[in-house]
This record gives structure tokens, sequence and C-alpha cells, in this order.
């Protein structure tokens, strides 16, 4: 459905996109994800149409999107990252507007429908400069799904809205993936991992690596981090019971408890709480660490490195 | 093309439901009903004109931009655009359906200034074609203005910054007419006028006069303007693309379609401009030939001598160049190039100008061209500024067809006048403009010829006895008798005269031969007139004057008044109501005066009063017309001579129209001159209309218009809040 070859894109001088090439299968739903200024959003623009690359190729549903423009930005619903809409008109308005021009055939039906399935249906008369923050990406979304397009892309979607809103907002992306090729945008780590089917990572212009995000786990992380807090142990009985520990490769004190790093591939949770247990003490928490972006990142850059 | 109607809709739909579009509404209405109000007012002593068009032209600096300032810049800014870029529908669509919605909405706001247009045919009778004419050339206009508005609109992100330079834009184009006075050279004061909005508009729209070349020019503004809009938007996707690549070859691409989109329109426009397609939409056709034109144009052609028209227009007068050319080429067209058009600098070329006796920049000359195809000197006649500019242009050509036809002789024996001498005292004004019209002044001495045994040459169209001293001889009468009897035609001019033999006397054998020849003669007589005069009862004005002559035509114009004749000190004519020709009053006295015998007593002591036995009870005739169907001979007599001096004769206007108009009666020039004299309406009040309306309608236009618009955009601003 979205095929990338090789795309480049510079602006002047300075380099965005730098030879970047990946695929998406119809009813797929990939998440770009990456740092600021890695080329999610270059990509994306080229992607819909919006500009052309400097070099490489892109196509959508075997369109090319510079030689083919028109027919290739007919297949596409973009939702950009700012959620740019006419504060003026009324919801309804302005959905049907996008209807019309993406060439839907009845266009108030469609933007009803379109209005429905993100559950705004009921605010349709409003003027879109009354909604709140998450209601317009809602009202973003719509726009992006009145033409029923077969490939949606959606450009951090939910970067500036409230932790409910987020959630509802993954839901909603994760659903769009039963009908449509979904690309989305990202720079958290969780959620791509919660929403997507396969990501792509983009660092600096370039793709940094690409999976499903298990793999990814897996061929990114040397092992899972997990926080300890220990009772009826000395700290230093408490460390040497986890250095100790099947599986794991590390453990250091960190605050009122330890943090204990497992070997690669290896759920260290149930080890660790043995020892303890052996041990004599009693885990009174166990809570896996998630690692942020920044950590994959420095180990990405790391093994560009090598 | 797909999406222009989508693009055009949803604008239209922002427009109408935007409180801004409402304010920019009333601000429109109140200039504009400001503009018509000032002008209305001037109007109940000027002719209306259509204030409102005009004064677009310069207010649409302002209000183009407001209209097209966040048409692309807000989508920029607002991040919508990047949708509208990414929707699958051409840039063409949505440049072109912005273009139109800030137009269509351009040409509502111009519809609601229509009201006006309704007023001044309410209570004037305003020129409907030039109004039409005026509408659509601002109509034009405003496309042009938008399309630039739509271009700086697609450079820029801010819509301040859109505006300011849309503004800075359109007043360089604004003020370029006025190129000419900073621009010393003629053609390139001219150029930059061409390619100024107003140039295409003030000198024909404006004036009721539709040219396809405006057409053309506005049209070429606006595709050009719209195609560099539409490369500036698209630009917007390449981005920082800069000087490589995509971004070079697309820059290289947008100069090459504009050097050829201008290619193509400036190639249009010479061409139209060439074919001169002009669709007249003046009420009196002033810029279509008349049919008494073409009957001049005719006689041009069958005479066949070269004629040229040379004009004299600083770069400061280049609209009254653009206006004069639109009449003078239709003589060039009608004629194949018989009659061809020169214009010069008369800056640059001082001493040409000099040759023509040059006075005011702007005039034009007609002459005939020698061998050498080389303006013939002896025979420039100015073209005067009285009337339109064709009649004025075809009075000159034909006062230079007529160049010696008409020879007007003053008696000179007799009287103390020098006719070749234009410098004399007295009367070098009507001899003067004799000349100035194509008419060739000399004297004659009749006590002479009557000598010589000889007769007034046969050239002589008219014979002016003016200034006489003395009485005729009983010879020179002989010669008159002959000169009559082959339809000899004289202006004949007597005065109070307190000699011992003055001419015209009562007991002068020559006024007892007018008597029985023509049925006129003068009465010893002073006129004194209580009722109708300037100041003292000798001054007397002309009070009563013929109806349907032509010498009369102009006279006593109940609008003018300084349309009446002043006469000094005149005598009384005496008509016969029982005449040997057909004759009548020219002008009469009024009912309160009567005719001075006592001219002792007047010429002494300027003493006078009526008594019944001996003095003649008013009205009295101050001059008289006598026409012999039978053999030709005309005459008009007239009991005072002053009112023709220097001092009188265009003050009042009067003086000069009576004898303008005799002569042209005497001679038969008015036959020839096929305008004949006409009542001055041009610059008449035509507004009647009470104070207390033009309060109402000041009321209406610029409280009551602007203000129900703007409670319109509260309105609609208050409906859609609440949701």
């Amino acid at each position: 459905m979205i095929e990338v070859e090789n795309l480049c894109r510079r602006y002047g001088s300075a380099t965005a996109l730098d030879g970047v090439s990946f695929a998406a299968q119809s009813g797929e739903v990939v998440g770009l994800l990456g740092p600021n200024g890695a080329g999610k959003t270059t990509t994306m623009r080229i992607l819909t149409g919006f500009m052309p690359p400097t070099s490489g190729r892109a196509r959508i549903d075997g369109h090319d999107v510079v030689e083919d423009s028109l027919a290739a930005r007919a297949k596409v619903g973009y939702l950009p990252e700012r959620t740019p809409l006419y504060p003026d008109m009324t919801v309804e308005g302005c959905v049907t507007f996008w209807a019309e021009l993406r060439g839907v055939k009845k266009p108030r039906p469609a933007a009803h429908e379109a209005l429905r399935k993100v559950d705004l249906f009921g605010r349709r008369q409003s003027l879109v400069r009354s909604l709140s923050k998450g209601m317009r990406q809602r009202l973003g979304l719509a726009q992006a799904l009145v033409h029923n397009p077969p490939v949606v892309i959606l450009d951090e979607p939910t970067i500036g809205i409230d932790p409910a809103q987020v959630i509802e907002v993954r839901q909603t992306v994760k659903a769009l993936g039963k009908e449509h090729t979904v690309l989305f945008s990202t720079h958290i780590l969780t959620e791509a991992e919660q929403v997507c089917d396969r990501v792509v990572i983009l660092n600096l212009g370039r793709v940094a690596a690409e999976g499903t995000p298990d793999s990814l786990r897996k061929t990114l992380f040397s092992g899972d981090r997990v926080a300890v807090q220990v009772q009826g142990l000395s700290p230093e009985a408490a460390l040497k019971a986890l250095r100790a520990a099947t599986g794991v490769a590390q453990a250091e004190p960190d605050g009122v408890g330890f943090v204990v790093r497992g070997k690669t591939g290896v759920d260290v949770r149930p080890h660790v709480a043995g020892a303890v247990q052996r041990a004599g003490g009693l885990v009174i928490e166990l809570r896996p660490i998630e690692l942020t972006l920044e950590d994959i990142f420095l180990n990405l850059v790391g093994k560009g490195g090598n | 093309m797909r999406g222009i109607g989508i693009v055009f809709r949803r604008e239209m739909a922002a427009y109408f439901t935007s409180p801004i579009a409402y304010l920019i509404a009333a601000a429109f209405l109140l200039v504009t009903g400001l503009v018509f109000n000032t002008n209305l007012t001037l109007s109940v002593t000027q002719r209306p004109v259509n204030p409102v068009p005009n004064a677009l032209a310069f207010f649409l600096i302002f209000f183009g931009p407001v209209l097209t300032m966040r048409l692309l810049a807000e989508e920029a800014r607002e991040g919508t655009l990047e949708l509208l870029l990414t929707a699958p529908i051409n840039e063409r669509a949505i440049v072109f359906g912005k273009f139109l919605s800030a137009w269509a909405y351009f040409t509502l706001l111009l519809l609601l200034t229509l009201v006006y247009q309704v007023i001044l045919v309410a209570v004037a009778r305003p020129e409907v074609g030039q109004a039409v004419s005026a509408y659509i050339g601002i109509w034009l206009y405003g496309g042009a203005v938008l399309a630039i508005g739509l271009f700086f609109s697609a450079m820029t992100d801010s819509q301040v910054l859109a505006a300011f330079l849309s503004v800075a834009a359109l007043t360089l184009l604004y003020l370029g007419e006025q190129a000419g006075q900073i621009v010393a050279n003629l053609d390139l004061a001219n150029l930059i006028r061409t390619l100024t909005l107003p140039g295409h508009y003030t000198g024909s729209f404006a004036v009721g006069l539709i040219r396809f070349e405006d057409f053309v020019f506005f049209s070429g503004v606006i595709v050009v303007m719209l195609y560099v809009a539409l490369r500036a938007l698209e630009a917007r996707r390449t981005g920082g693309a800069g000087w490589q690549g995509r971004g070079v070859r697309s820059l290289i691409g947008s100069a090459l379609g504009v050097a050829f989109l201008l290619t193509v329109v400036s190639g249009v426009y010479a061409a139209s401009a060439n074919a001169a397609l002009t669709l007249d939409m003046t009420e009196s056709r002033q810029y279509s030939l008349s049919r008494e034109t073409l009957t001049v144009l005719q006689r041009v052609k069958e005479f066949g001598q070269p004629i040229r028209i040379t004009g004299f227009y600083s770069p400061n007068a280049l609209t009254f160049r653009q206006l004069d050319d639109a009449i003078a080429r239709l003589y060039e067209e009608e004629t194949d190039g018989l009659i061809s058009r020169e214009y010069f600098d008369p800056n640059e070329n001082r001493t040409y100008s000099e040759r023509f006796n040059l006075q005011i920049d702007g005039e034009l000359f007609v002459s005939y061209l020698d061998a050498n195809g080389e303006v013939d000197f002896s025979t420039v006649r100015r073209v005067t500024a009285e009337n339109s500019q064709e009649r004025n242009l075809t009075n000159a050509i034909l006062r230079l067809l007529d160049i010696n036809r008409f020879e007007v002789a003053f008696e000179v024996g007799s009287s103390d006048i020098v006719p070749d001498d234009s410098s004399a005292a007295g009367y070098s004004g009507i001899i003067d403009g004799l000349e100035a019209n194509g008419i060739e002044t000399f004297g004659i001495n009749l006590n002479q010829l009557a000598i010589d045994g000889q007769d007034v040459p046969n050239t002589v169209t008219t014979l002016m006895l003016l200034q006489m001293r003395e009485p005729l001889s009983a010879g020179a009468v002989q010669v008159l008798d002959r000169y009559f009897a082959r339809g000899g035609r004289a202006f004949v001019f007597a005065d109070a005269d307190y000699g011992a033999s003055p001419f015209l006397s009562e007991s002068d054998p020559f006024n007892a031969y007018l008597w029985e020849r023509f049925g006129v003669r003068m009465r010893d007589a002073v006129v004194i007139d209580a009722l109708s005069n300037a100041g003292t009862e000798l001054d007397v004005l002309s009070y009563a004057v013929s109806d349907g002559s032509t010498i009369t035509a102009r006279l006593n114009d109940p609008e003018n008044p300084f349309s009446r004749a002043l006469f000094r000190v005149a005598r009384a004519v005496q008509i016969d109501p029982e005449p040997p020709v057909q004759n009548g009053m020219v002008v009469a006295t009024s009912p309160e005066s009567y005719g001075e015998t006592d001219l002792t007593l007047l010429g002494q002591s300027s003493r006078y009063a009526f008594e019944v036995s001996e003095d003649i009870a008013g009205p009295l005739n101050l001059a008289a017309w006598a026409n012999d169907t039978r053999t030709g001979a005309r005459l008009v007599l007239v009991g005072d001579q002053n009112f023709l001096s220097n001092g009188l004769v265009q003050n009042p206007e009067g003086n000069g129209i009576l004898f303008t108009d005799a002569i042209t009666w005497l001679t038969g020039f008015g036959e020839s001159v096929i305008f004949a004299p006409q009542a001055r309406a041009s610059n008449l009040p035509t507004v009647f209309i009470s104070t207390q309306d033009l309060d109402n309608i000041a009321l209406i236009t610029t409280l009551l218009l602007p203000g129900a618009v703007l409670l319109l955009g509260v309105g609609i601003r208050w409906w859609r809040g609440r949701r």
C-alpha cells in the first residue's frame, strides 16, 4: 500500500532524509518512530504529495506521489501535526468541505459518518473554534477519514492532548488498522508498541531500525531493567543476593531500592524474587522499568558508531 | 477544473460568515457614500458624474488588499494550506477559486453602490451609459487589483505583510498614471502610464468610452498575476529547495512562463490598441463621429489634400492626449489616413510649437500638408476648446476647408476702422476672431468704388458698415444697391451721434434707402430702459429676442444671465410691419422703455425725460434683420456699435454671441459650419433637490446603509457564537 524507496530530501544544504526505504502492507498500522528532526514529518509530507522528494520514489497504492500525484493524493487521508482547521466553520461544514474536495459523491452523509466514528456527531453544528483540543484532534481525524481512504497518515496525533484523550486517540488509530493502512508518527515508544503492527525508527534522516515492536525490542535492547525493593535484608546482603540470581547481568543500588538488569532475552523477575526469598528477605516491589526513547537512540547511535 | 467551485463556495461562505467581511462592507459603503454625497451637494451647481467608481479607482488601493490578504497567507499560517495542497485537486483550482471568490465579493460590494445610481436617477438626469461604462471599468480594475493582492497573499504567511506589499504595489501602479510629472521623456511617461491601472480607466471607461485594449490590459494583469501566484503557491511545496535542482528548474520555469505570458498579453494588447475597437457609451455619442462630421470628412476626401492634426501635450497632459486621440484617430480611420495625427511634447519641441503659436498645454491644430508632407504653416487652424472634442475638431477642419471662402469687407472710406491692423484699438477683437475662424477680412472704400465706377468685389460675402463717421455718398449708396441686387449681405451699425450729419440719421438718404429696400431704418432716438438695464438706463440689456431665429437662438438663455446683450447709448430701429422683403426684430427693449428724441439735451447734459408728445413709447427695437429671398440679400441693422468694442464684445457673453451668430447668418457660414449654434447645456446644474432631501439622502447612504450592514455582521456573529 505504501512503498518508499531510497527517499532523499534536502532543504538547501541541510539533509532531512537520506535514503529512507520502507513499505506498509494493506491493513497494517505502521509507526514512524524517531526524535524531533529525524525526518518523520518530511517523509509524511512527501507521501501525502505536499512536497516532492529531492530523489527517490514513493508510491501510494501503486501511484507515484510525484508522477501521478492527484491519484496518489486521492488515496490518502492526512492529519498534519498541527491539526489545521478552519476555526470559523462549523464542524459539519469543515468535514463536508474536505469530503467535497476529495471527491466524495455524497459529502454530507459521508461527513456525518466520519463524525460518528470520532464521536463528534452531536457537536456537528458547533463552530470549530469552540472545540477543545482533544475534540479538534478527533475532528482532524474525521477529515482525514471522511473519504474512506485506503491509506491514513497521521503526524503525531497524540501530541499536546490530555492523557485520557491520548488513550482514546490510540484506540481509534488501532481500530483504523482494520480497514485502512495507517502510517502514524510518534516519539513515544510505548505508543508505538501499543498501536503498531510494525515500527520504523528514523534517526537523522535514515532508517535506524525496522520491525515489529517485539522483534525490535529483542534486537535493540540488551535486557529488561527491573526496579526492586527488599525488606528484611541489609542493603549489602540484598545486593549480594540479587547479583547472584540467575539471569542477572547487573545490579546496582538506586535510592531505597535496586535496579537490576537482566541478560538479553531473559525475564529476570521470577529469579530475583526467588533469590531474595532464599536469602530470607521479602520483595515489596518488583517493577519493570520502561526504556526511554533516549535510551534506545543512545543504543542505536552507539550501534551505528560501531 | 474540479475543485474551483468547492474552493469558491467555501471562500464565499467565509466572507458571509466572517464579521470582518461585514466590517469591510460597511467601511466600503461609508467611504463610497461620503464620496457620493459630497458630489451630490456639488452637483447642485455642476453636472453629476459618476463619483463612486472614479473614487474607487483610488480607494481600491486599500480595499483590494483587505479583501485578498487572508486568502492564502492565512491558510499558510494556519497550516490548512498543507491540507489543501495534499487534497486531490490542482493548485490552479485553489488560486482560481480564491480569486473568483474575492472578485465575486467585490462585485457584490459594487452592486450595493448601485443604490447611489438609483438615487441619482431619481433626483437628476445622469448619463446612464457613462455610468455603465464606469462600472464595467471599475469592475475589471477591481479584478486586476484583487489578482495583485492574491499574488502577495501567496508570497507570505503574514496577512499584514501581504496587505502592506499589496498596498505598496498598488500605490505605485496608481501614481504611475502621474508619471508625466516626474518623467521628462514623453514616450517613457506614456509607457509608464500604459502600465498603470488608472491609465486604462480614467481616460476611457470613466468617460464613457469602452476600449477593447483596456479589457485586454486588465485581463492580462489578472492572468499574469494569477500565474505568478500559482507559481508562488507551487514554490511552497518545494520549500527551501533553493538554488539547486528542482528549485532552480522551477524558478527558470516560472520566469519563462511569465515571459511567455507577458509576450502574449502585450502582443494581444498592441494588436487591440491598433485595431482601436471601441464602444461609445456616452449619451451624446461623444466618441463616435456624428453624421455632420462624416459629411465634412466626405468633403475632405473629395478635396484630397492631406490634413495633419498636430497636438502638443507635455507628459503632464497624457490623459488629455488619450481623450483627444480617442477622437482624432476616428478621423484618421474615416479618411483612410488622409487626415493624419502627430503629437509633440511642447517642452522638447519648443521652436516647433512656437510656429503654431502654442498657448496652452494640450492644444490641437489642423493644417494642410504641403508637397513634402510637412505642415503648411499658412493654413494652420487652432482647434478651439469650446464644445465636445469632435465638434471642436470638425469646426477646425471646416475652417481649414473654408480658407478664403469667406471674406468680410469693412467699409473704410467713411469709417475710422482699420481692418488690416489687428492691433487697432476698438474692434481688433472681432477682427481677430473672424481671422481665427478662417474668415478673410479687408477694407474697401465704397466712395472710391463709386468714383471709379466699380462694384464691391464678388468675393465679399459680408460687408461691415461699422464705426461710420459720416453718411455715405449718393454714389456709394448706388454701389451698395447693386451689391444688394446681386445678393450682397451687410451688417450695418448705427449709433447715437450728436454731430451735424450723423450716419443713418433720419435725414440720411441711405436710411431712406434701407426703409424702401428692406423695411428697416434708424430713428433719431436714444433708447432709455428703466427695467432692463445694466446699472444706468442708457446701458440697455436685451429684454426680448426674436423667436426661431438663428441669430438669437443663444441669446437671453434663461439659465445664463450673461447671455443677454448689452447696448450702450443705442438708437432705436424701426421695422416696417408691411415690409417689401422678409424682416423682423432681433432684439427689443422692455415695455418700460422709450426713445428719447431730444438728442441735444442728452448729448450736452446727459439728461433725459419722457415727453409723451415728442418721445417714442417702448418697447423699441435695438436690432433688426431683413432677408430678400428673391436676390439673397441679407441685412442686419443694429442701433449700437459699442457692443462690439474690445471692452464689451466678450463681457457679457451675449454681445459676442449676437455678433457671431449674426455674422454666421449673414455669411452663410452657418450653413457650412454644420454645428448650428446650440444651447449650452453641458455645464448646467442638473440636480434639482431640496436641502431637506439632500440631508435625507446623506442620512440613508452614510449612516443607515453602512449601519445596516454592520448590524447584520454583528447579528451573524452573535447567532454563530451561540453554537
